[in-house]
């Protein structure tokens, strides 16, 4: 056995940089490796307990075309059998936004979103001056909007105004919303607002 | 004493038989210097081979001091190997991590000789690098190297010495000078030794020359007084 520990004494000190290298290499590709797998766990981490409050809700179906009769048959069908699940149903397009006022010539395309009363599931509405979110807001034609799109049509809360077809009060304006754009991953409009209408566009059936 | 009893190696080429070796019968005296010469592929290196116990004969028996190493394993093998031959190879085959004193105090380690550096010192002494003894191989030139690997085939003292073309790789003034370190070891120390080469002048040097053609050995006697049957 002594004669095996002088030889791989005499190995190591003719090859130590070989060695070397190979122990940096292998140093390099485990911190790689390491630093790898923390990223994709940090990630997946971040994402497990951000979803809720990206989507509102558990469960999204999302779809870009309207829903096919044959659709939303097996969507009932799948709800039924989870009557605890509770769900809402939302819609999101791309439409004009304009002022009342028709001195005012000015016209925004915004993203519009109607949502139900269940909505959202999770996450929370934040508005400008302290206002609590609650769904009476959007009843009887009101609308919230973000505040770049008060700047650029210049109104004020409390002002009307043309969205698509429909005439909305603005009661609100909303700094934070749930369910949201998935951050960087989406592209915004230039403005946006979020009212109790239904559209067609882009819907969105979320569970819980 | 190296003795060879009707001793032939045939091996498979493709689908036909290939012999390498023809049936052959030689001694070789203790003391002796034998050359075997003859062109590529007449067998030589094979026959070595064959003596060393690194290849097993088609046919035959091989003694060494009487004792026949065909019908030994492995094992039994290699401690004979370590105990009575030495190999000296063309390429030298030096461990390229081991210092020149490293490389020929490897096989006393493993012997386990009681005074292995002054052993290793006296050898390199002995082949005129004792200046050189803690350089590696890579520092060291083609016919220093092989003076090294003279020395390391000597290490545990065999009586037989198996030389492959050791200035084969050498040019003309290193290869004399193994050339008188062979003849010198044979002198001094009465070891046998088998130089397989393709040099005529050098295998002039021995007592009995052995030449190959074609599997096909002729014996031919250079010092009559010490001549050997084959």
């Amino acid at each position: 056995m002594t004669f095996v520990f002088r030889m791989v004494g005499r190995e190591l000190r003719a090859s130590w940089r070989r060695l070397g290298f190979f122990f940096i290499c292998v140093a390099v590709g485990v911190g790689a490796i390491v630093a790898l797998r923390s990223v994709i766990q940090s990630v997946g981490v971040a994402m497990t307990s951000e979803i809720r409050a990206l989507t509102a809700a558990d469960i999204m179906l999302e779809s870009g075309q309207p829903w096919s009769e044959e659709a939303l048959a097996l969507i009932e069908t799948a709800l039924a059998a989870e009557p605890e699940i509770a769900r809402t149903a939302s819609i999101q397009t791309a439409t004009m936004a304009r002022p009342v006022d028709l001195t005012k010539t000015v016209a925004k395309v915004v993203e519009l979103r109607g949502v139900e009363a269940a909505f959202p599931f999770y996450g929370h509405f934040v508005l400008q001056d302290g206002l609590t979110y609650r769904h009476d807001l959007l009843a009887g034609g009101g609308a919230l909007v973000r505040p770049e799109l008060l700047v650029q049509l210049d109104l004020r809360v409390g002002d009307d105004i043309v969205i698509g077809e429909g005439t909305f009060e603005i009661r609100g304006v909303i700094l934070r919303e749930p369910g949201g754009q998935l951050g960087a991953f989406s592209f915004g409009q230039s403005g946006s607002c979020c009212c109790g209408c239904r559209k067609r566009g882009s819907t969105r059936w979320c569970a819980r | 004493m190296i003795e060879l009893r009707n001793v032939s190696k045939t091996v498979v080429s493709g689908t036909e038989p290939l012999t390498i070796v023809q049936p052959l019968d030689l001694s070789v005296a203790a003391g002796e210097y034998l050359s075997v010469v003859g062109p590529s592929g007449s067998g030589k290196s094979t026959l070595l081979g064959l003596i060393a116990g690194l290849d097993a004969p088609t046919t035959g028996e091989i003694l060494i001091d009487g004792e026949a190493i065909t019908a030994l394993d492995e094992d039994a093998l290699a401690r004979l190997r370590g105990r009575k031959i030495g190999f000296i190879f063309q390429f030298f085959h030096l461990v390229p991590s081991l210092t020149a004193f490293e490389n020929v105090l490897v096989p006393l380690e493993i012997a386990g000789a009681p005074d292995a550096r002054d052993r290793v010192t006296a050898l390199l002494s002995d082949v005129g690098l004792e200046s050189r003894a803690h350089h590696y191989p890579a520092q060291l030139s083609g016919g220093e190297q092989q003076r090294v690997a003279i020395a390391r085939a000597l290490a545990n003292d065999p009586p037989i010495l198996l030389a492959d073309e050791p200035t084969g790789n050498l040019d003309s003034a290193n290869g004399s000078h193994i050339v008188e370190l062979l003849q010198s070891v044979n002198t001094a120390r009465r070891t046998t030794i088998v130089l397989v080469t393709h040099d005529a002048e050098l295998a002039s040097t021995a007592d009995v020359m052995l030449r190959m053609r074609d599997g096909q050995a002729e014996r031919v006697t250079l010092e009559p007084e010490r001549e050997v049957p084959v």
